[in-house]
């Protein structure tokens, strides 16, 4: 159904491995982004979201709360402590049974459609599994799911997955954040080529999206 | 020849609060390149942790786990949040509450 309405455009998909683990890292442009990556991606995913989305007590919050529940959402808090580490460490069990994890690298949608500077979790989780970063652009999805928006509407997407990125050319340096920083600086230039945004220097900031706009 | 004049150095805990302080430096540069991969150099008093060293959420919390090991003290994530240079770092650890 999503294919009849939507009529994405979607390149790459044998770039995912047939087996083992992976990690799918893509920009973020939509609130729905996940979903429509868990459609496109031919194995089970399971994708590190904000833990504030199993946060709340309304009929809405709790709707929401089952939804990511049941998808397998990894809930990491971005305060940048110890608790995000702790999403990591989920992800990476994950991995090591030899499923796929995805995680935008930028932490929040992008407030102004450029592509920001990476946050190292996706190279970290390559480097202490082995499990290659397959890089991911996505283009128009929120057009179709705009920030605030509930319902999606007809508009053209693309979702177009690039060559894997193998941690083996950092052999001997995994554990080192400067490693995790050129792994990650690698995997924003393979998806800025597949997602076509101009590049911004620095962190999104979260909630940026919605006042945005 | 001429003989060194030390009659003005400053007398008292200053010395020892400067040799402290260097002992700091020293520890933290160490950590900082072990966690890092840069060299210990480029650590200095006024290099961002984030912009100018790579220290992302892992190594800050590796980072912190050391200091705390070798201080005997706990760093709140806050707390930790908020120390964004080298120098914020050692003013902490020169600090009575990370020296009790």
């Amino acid at each position: 159904m999503v294919v009849i309405i939507f009529r994405p455009q979607v390149t790459g998909v044998s770039n995912i491995p047939v087996s083992g683990p992976f990690i799918v890292a893509a920009n973020h442009l939509s609130f729905s982004d996940h979903v429509f990556l868990s459609f496109f991606v031919p194995r089970p995913v399971y994708f590190v979201g904000k833990a504030e989305r199993l946060d709340g007590t309304g009929l809405r919050d709790r709707l929401r709360r089952i939804f990511f529940k049941r998808v397998g959402m990894i809930p990491v808090r971005r305060d940048g402590g110890r608790g995000g580490v702790a999403a990591l460490e989920a992800s990476r069990q994950r991995l090591n049974r030899g499923v796929g994890v995805g995680i935008h690298p930028e932490g929040t949608r992008s407030p102004d459609g450029r592509l920001y500077r990476g946050h190292t979790g996706a190279a970290w989780l390559s480097l202490a599994t082995g499990a290659p970063v397959v890089p991911c652009g996505l283009v128009g999805t929120d057009r179709v799911q705009g920030p605030g928006r509930l319902l999606p509407r007809p508009a053209r997407f693309e979702v177009n997955f690039g060559a894997a990125l193998y941690p083996t050319a950092y052999a001997g340096r995994e554990k080192l954040s400067l490693t995790r920083r050129q792994f990650t600086d690698q995997i924003m230039q393979e998806i800025a080529a597949l997602s076509r945004q101009e590049r911004a220097p620095q962190f999104a900031v979260k909630g940026e999206a919605l006042l945005g706009r | 020849m001429t003989v060194p004049d030390t009659t003005d150095q400053p007398a008292g805990p200053a010395p020892t609060a400067d040799r402290a302080a260097t002992a700091d430096l020293a520890f933290v540069a160490a950590l900082i390149g072990e966690i890092t991969g840069l060299p210990a150099s480029s650590v200095v008093p006024e290099a961002d942790l984030i912009e100018d060293l790579y220290i992302d959420s892992v190594a800050k919390i590796e980072l912190m786990v050391a200091c705390e090991s070798q201080y005997g003290i706990h760093i709140d994530d806050e707390v930790a949040s908020r120390l964004r240079t080298v120098g914020s770092v050692l003013e902490f650890l020169a600090a009575p509450q990370a020296k009790s």
